[in-house]
């Protein structure tokens, strides 16, 4: 991106320019506004028609002044019942008769003219015509509007995830020889209330084959299970948890739940879904992350605003990747609405991951069932007014960049002349393209473009990132077009350029990151809101916090994102840590103590243990924030140690069918990423190599470093529903298809691992051929063959009536390792 | 568990009440929706055949039971097809008068001329409505379709196009429309995909499957290509040759045997039960599927009619062919797309361009309709065709026509629909729909009413907000059944 920069520098009369992106002003978004329904159970069309068309007119342009706060010539215009009595003229609407109610007139500006700063469009009118004519319907579900400056009352703030968290005591009981950390004495209580009891702790060897899957994401091989059947201290557990926690493999599996979260893919998305070169910087950091244990307040403050904190370090540019992650359409012209949706998309995929709320819903409308308003979405919202994106920069640390920089000028003075030479000889094909890009634009845009680029606002700064970036990204090279004798000079100077390639600083990775605008920030406003409204300024949803945020003014940067930062991870905030903590819960036990782990709300589900649910947030904030001494808590508790199969299943089972109170351990599919893994591990095929540029579906490295792609998934990981990179995900689907079944039993995939399966055992010279189908069993499911399977794989592998013997026995052993990996013990994990 | 207020306002939960719908929401219903099987049979491993989700009810009473979407995939004319402007002819040549405000293009010229449809058009019918001379068969079944010449959405390029006339949204992540009908109303063949894509090339449309992905549903809702020329009508259907019947039986004996023993362990597991049935179900796909595709069945007169003897058509008209075998077996959502890979788009030459296209669809489609209505499974199939967007009565590049995502004409035929209508209108010159406007959420909800789905009612909770498929707007369109 770099190479055409300076290009473009060198063509235009624009003033400088730099591929950085902006955000977009606010318009009336067509394709997103007026998700306004009743949730109810009849709809009739007049009741859709006053959702859609009429409410969020009164909502936003009436109540404000004839509405619960103020009622202006005495008139509400908020309820039906009030329409009807009318204010100070009269009754405001005649039900059936639009052309005897007086609020037509008024939107008609016929003698009134309301709302006075600007008239509804004629469509609106003619809704509002359609509406009264039809006899002003009013659904029952929300009698009274709440209006926009109604804010969150008492009664929204007493819901429970809005509490400040508690230290709960530990419960103890008098009979407890089962639990071996508070964990469990949290999680025995709630049994003990039921009426029911936990498991036995599950057998080791299945233990150790759940602990890999858990922290590594792929299974253990039969010498790493020995190793831990042999090992005779008695904290034997804890050293298993220890060496899991530091091995690299760790990070690769857990980043992989962050990745869903934030729809991580490494494509443009849209038509031509162009790969992101780069994005895997991303991927990489959020590995490290894991790795190294950084504290989760760093994890957020470095993804939201690693760019702007004083902390040198090169991951900080690669972790606000996360505001990279969106989709992108490379030839969308309409480029103010392009942008507008890329921030709202940032917006809602920030509640959904850091919040824990969703969001989305306020875009539009008051949410419907939390107390989150409006004017909420658009505070969160104003903290990304001031965002560009940036594709020029690389991955350094400040210090590591001057060095760069100062080495960069030194070439770049000592080649200036020929550089100009052959900027004389480009500029003419480069201005014809750039002309011809900026041409196609709105005029609106090419406005903002024609801003000299040190006063642009950030609106316009984000516009001209957007036109830049098409001039760079669509259409063909212009210097295709080279006329021959200028190909020839231009041949010339290159040669000669190249000669200075030696005072060339070493290149630095390329990433995708992101800045925030210098100059003036445009306002953040309330699409359809009238253009004179006051601008929104960031602050955070006014159920936690009603003060707006201003750290210098309102349209300067002032840092905006390190402020979300910081209040995001302020150890006081409510929801954060009870998210978080309850995301790495779901993550061990397949189900969060919150089930619906991106919806604290009134629509997701309250915590089956809420004392214990506090209680790991503030010991979490009290460890540092540290996932890894979260996990050590958790894989120590003999809650995690629970076998799956309970002595009393059939008297528990109606209690808590699903169990709700964790007296099993549960049964899981292995995820799309875990199913391609192990069958490598399987096989032996797997290439462990970590991290660096990903790599294309036919592979041998682990399912974390294959390319994603939006539009098109590989077979495998699609079949076993991996995350789409659309949207936030929290938790995978567990789909079970004939479509699976047939890639399982047929595919290319299984069927040449099952041979490479059979080959490596063939090569280990079992003695017998028992001894084959064992080291089979504990290669592929992790233990040893119950006699009666044993004696069936012996009778499969014996029985033949094909002449060719050898080539039939072959077949039959790469048959049994096939069916190995495709049985549910392997697919299973409990 | 479940707030109250979702009670109060009917918002389906799935971690509450075990009911059909939540349990398919929960465990990934749709295409062979096995656990639900277990949980309505109490045992899958025992004799009796479980239930099918065919029995999901629809809201109201359908008049359609299937539909089959033909998908001019790139945007094809409705200025030279089925929406006739004298004044464009006479204008031509001139810029787009001021009176009407320009749009934002695709392709950004600004001030083009209008470009002339030199079109001979002629009224058909008994209704008497009004088709060009390049789609002379179609035009033969006017009585049967309704035209809809003011539709409109969003998206001004292909990729957000195609994604919203899919999914009612053109960003992606929204489940197809497919998807929902999978989801609100079942297969009626377990045997085989419920929703189902084909393709007139060996490509992919704009946007690649994601069109027929099941957004934020399970997967198991999502769209199924299959293919009517390849030896696999369906991915992975069959093992490679050197795995013969008898080997690929004893594999799945085996592989029944440690799945039940396991399951034995965990009984309390449906799921696991489930994958079982899932092994079953792909065997007997091996069967159905392969037949299901096979025309050698199909009279020669048949055959001729889709022509399939003829270069130009045959590729569409197999597809075509193909769907109304599929609607047969109970397949309950079809799409086929023509000119797959945005082949419809004539930013130029559109005079070369689009007969080609045009013929290419033309007499399979039509004859779609008539076999369909001569075996008496017209008035329950609905058939649907149409682009994600039309053209514009500007030129681009001097003979070639731009995105009009503003005003275009799509039709349906069957299911219901009362033929022989035109149902609303563009402006003089067909650049604005400006009667009876029909946004895609109007289409869809349009449709999902003729398969006795109320768009309101269907909704899926996702993140705590129950999702709706036309996006909690959308309006079924009655007079397309008045």
């Amino acid at each position: 991106m770099s190479r055409y920069n300076s290009r473009l520098n060198a063509v235009t009369t624009r003033g400088p320019i730099r591929l950085e992106l902006a955000m977009a002003c606010l318009l009336i978004a067509t394709a997103l506004t007026g998700h306004v329904s009743q949730v109810g159970a009849q709809q009739s069309d007049d009741g859709r028609l006053f959702e859609t068309h009429i409410r969020p007119v009164l909502v936003e342009r009436c109540v404000k002044c004839h509405g619960q706060s103020k009622h202006e010539s005495n008139l509400r215009l908020d309820s039906r019942e009030a329409m009807l009595k009318g204010g100070d003229s009269g009754a405001s609407i005649v039900t059936g008769s639009p052309e005897k109610s007086l609020l037509l007139d008024a939107i008609r500006h016929n003698g009134l003219e309301m709302p006075p700063n600007e008239q509804l469009p004629d469509e609106t009118i003619g809704h509002f015509s359609k509406w009264i004519a039809g006899g002003a319907a009013w659904p029952q579900a929300q009698a009274q509007l709440r209006s926009v400056e109604v804010s969150v009352t008492d009664k929204d703030r007493q819901w429970w995830a809005f509490q400040p968290l508690r230290r709960p005591t530990v419960p103890s009981s008098d009979h407890d020889d089962w639990s071996a950390n508070p964990i469990d004495r949290f999680v025995l209580k709630r049994l003990q209330d039921a009426g029911i009891t936990p498991s036995p702790q599950a057998d080791k060897t299945k233990l150790v084959r759940r602990i890999y899957l858990d922290l590594l994401g792929l299974p253990p091989t039969p010498e790493q299970i020995d190793a831990f059947l042999s090992d005779q201290r008695p904290d034997a557990w804890e050293h298993l948890v220890e060496q899991l926690l530091a091995d690299p493999g760790y990070g690769e599996h857990w980043a992989r739940f962050w990745l869903d979260l934030v729809r991580y893919a490494e494509s443009d998305g849209w038509k031509a879904d162009d790969y992101r070169p780069h994005a895997w910087q991303y991927r990489d950091y959020v590995v490290r992350a894991f790795n190294e244990d950084v504290s989760y307040a760093d994890f957020v403050r470095q993804q939201l605003a690693g760019d702007q904190l004083s902390s040198d370090s090169a991951g900080n540019l690669a972790a606000v990747g996360f505001l990279r992650l969106g989709i992108y359409e490379y030839n969308q012209r309409n480029a103010k609405q392009h942008w507008k949706d890329i921030v709202d998309e940032i917006t809602d995929v920030t509640g959904d991951v850091f919040l824990g709320m969703g969001m989305a819903c306020a875009r539009c409308h008051d949410h419907k069932f939390d107390p989150i308003l409006r004017r909420d979405y658009y505070r969160l919202r104003a903290f990304f007014e001031p965002l560009l994106w940036r594709d020029d920069q690389v991955l350094t640390t400040r210090s590591q960049r001057v060095e760069f920089e100062r080495q960069q000028q030194i070439w770049l003075d000592a080649t200036r002349e020929i550089r100009e030479q052959i900027d004389a000889i480009q500029q003419p094909y480069m201005q014809r393209k750039a002309d011809q890009t900026v041409d196609k634009f709105p005029l609106e845009i090419q406005a903002a473009y024609a801003v000299a680029a040190e006063q642009r606002s950030s609106w316009q700064q984000q516009m001209a990132y957007l036109v830049e970036r098409q001039f760079v990204e669509e259409g063909s090279d212009p210097l295709a077009k080279l006329k021959d004798d200028d190909k020839d000079k231009l041949r010339g100077l290159e040669r000669a350029l190249k000669e200075f390639d030696h005072l060339k600083p070493n290149p630095y990775p390329p990433l995708m990151t992101v800045a925030d605008h210098t100059g003036h920030i445009s306002p953040t406003t309330i699409p359809d809101l009238p253009e004179d409204s006051d601008p929104i300024a960031p602050g955070y949803p006014c159920v936690l916090d009603e003060l707006p945020i201003h750290r210098g003014d309102a349209t300067s940067s002032g840092r905006r994102r390190q402020d979300l930062a910081e209040w995001i991870v302020s150890p006081d905030n409510p929801l954060t840590t009870r998210v978080i903590v309850n995301r790495v819960w779901q993550q061990h036990f397949d189900r969060g103590l919150v089930a619906t782990p991106n919806d604290f709300g009134r629509l997701g589900e309250i915590p089956s243990h809420p004392d214990l649910l506090d209680w790991l947030a503030t010991e979490f904030i009290a460890r540092g924030w540290s996932f890894k001494e979260l996990h050590r808590m958790i894989l120590t508790s003999s809650t995690w140690r629970q076998s799956a199969q309970h002595p009393q299943a059939v008297e528990t089972e109606p209690v808590d069918p699903e169990n709700r109170w964790l007296w099993r351990a549960p049964v899981r599919r292995m995820t799309a990423e875990q199913v391609n893994d192990a069958v490598l591990v399987a096989s032996g095929q797997l290439d462990r190599t970590v991290g660096g540029p990903s790599v294309d579906g036919d592979s041998r490295r682990r399912a974390l470093y294959i390319k994603r792609y939006r539009n098109t998934k590989p077979e495998l990981l699609e079949q076993f529903d991996v995350a789409n990179g659309l949207k936030s995900v929290p938790q995978r689907d567990r789909t079970t298809t004939p479509t699976q079944s047939l890639l399982m039993l047929n595919g290319s995939f299984l069927l040449s691992q099952a041979a490479h399966l059979a080959d490596r055992i063939d090569g280990e010279n079992c003695p017998s051929i028992e001894q084959w189908i064992t080291r089979a069993f504990w290669i592929a499911w992790g233990r040893e063959p119950a006699s009666d399977d044993l004696q069936a794989a012996v009778q499969y592998l014996q029985t033949t009536s094909d002449a060719n013997v050898d080539a039939s026995q072959r077949e039959k052993r790469v048959d049994l390792c096939h069916v190995l990996l495709t049985a549910n013990e392997f697919l299973y994990v409990d | 568990m479940t707030s109250r207020l979702c009670h109060t306002f009917g918002v389906p939960h799935f971690s509450a009440a075990r009911s059909r719908r939540d349990f398919l929401q929960n465990c990934g219903g749709g295409f062979g929706a096995l656990a639900l099987n277990y949980l309505l049979s109490q045992d899958v491993l025992g004799a009796a055949r479980p239930a099918t989700i065919s029995t999901q009810k629809p809201h109201f009473a359908p008049t359609a039971k299937s539909v089959i979407w033909l998908f001019m995939e790139g945007g094809p004319s409705h200025l030279d097809t089925l929406d006739p402007k004298p004044l464009l002819n006479k204008l031509a040549g001139k810029p787009l008068p001021a009176t009407f405000s320009e749009p934002i293009t695709a392709m950004g010229e600004k001030g083009s001329p209008l470009l002339a449809a030199p079109r001979t058009w002629r009224q058909h019918g008994q209704s008497g409505l009004w088709a060009s001379e390049w789609i002379p068969h179609i035009a033969q079944c006017l009585d049967d379709i309704a035209v809809i010449r003011s539709c409109w959405t969003n998206g001004i390029n292909h990729s957000g196009g195609v994604c919203q006339m899919n999914t009612c949204l053109d960003v992606a992540g929204r489940p197809s429309l497919g998807a929902w009908v999978n989801y609100g109303l079942g297969s009626a063949n377990d045997n085989l995909p419920s929703f189902v894509v084909m393709c007139d090339n060996k490509g992919n449309p704009v946007n690649g499957p994601r069109n027929w992905s099941a957004g934020f549903m399970p997967a198991s809702h999502q769209g199924v290509r299959i293919s009517g020329t390849d030896t696999q009508p369906i991915a992975n259907l069959h093992p490679p040759v050197s795995i013969d019947d008898q080997r690929q039986e004893n594999k799945l004996a085996l592989l029944n045997r440690f799945n039940r023993r396991h399951y034995e362990q965990h009984r309390q597991q449906s799921e696991l039960a489930a994958r079982i049935e899932s092994f079953e179900l792909a065997f007997r796909m091996q069967a159905e599927a392969p037949e299901a595709v096979d025309l050698a069945n199909e009279s020669a007169e048949t055959q001729e009619l889709y022509g399939l003897n003829d270069e130009t058509t045959a590729s569409f008209g197999r597809n075509c062919l193909l769907a109304r075998r599929l609607v047969e077996r109970g397949v309950r959502f079809i799409q086929l797309y023509s000119g797959t890979g945005s082949k419809w788009d004539s930013h130029s030459a559109i005079e070369k361009n689009h007969p080609a296209l045009c013929r290419s669809m033309d007499r399979p489609v039509a004859a779609l309709l008539a076999d369909l209505k001569q075996r008496g499974m017209l008035h329950e199939t609905l058939v649907v065709w149409g682009g994600e967007f039309g053209r514009t009565p500007m030129s681009e590049k001097g003979d070639g026509r731009d995105h009009n995502p503003t005003g275009f004409t799509i039709w349906m035929a069957g299911g219901g629909v009362r033929g022989g209508q035109v149902i609303g209108a563009t402006d003089e010159l067909g650049l604005y729909a400006i009667e009876d406007k029909m946004h895609v959420r109007d289409i869809h909800a349009s449709i999902l009413g003729l398969l006795g789905l109320d768009n309101m009612a269907l909704t899926f909770n996702h993140k705590g907000r129950p999702e709706r498929p036309t996006i909690n707007e959308g309006t079924f369109n009655r007079q397309l059944v008045s």
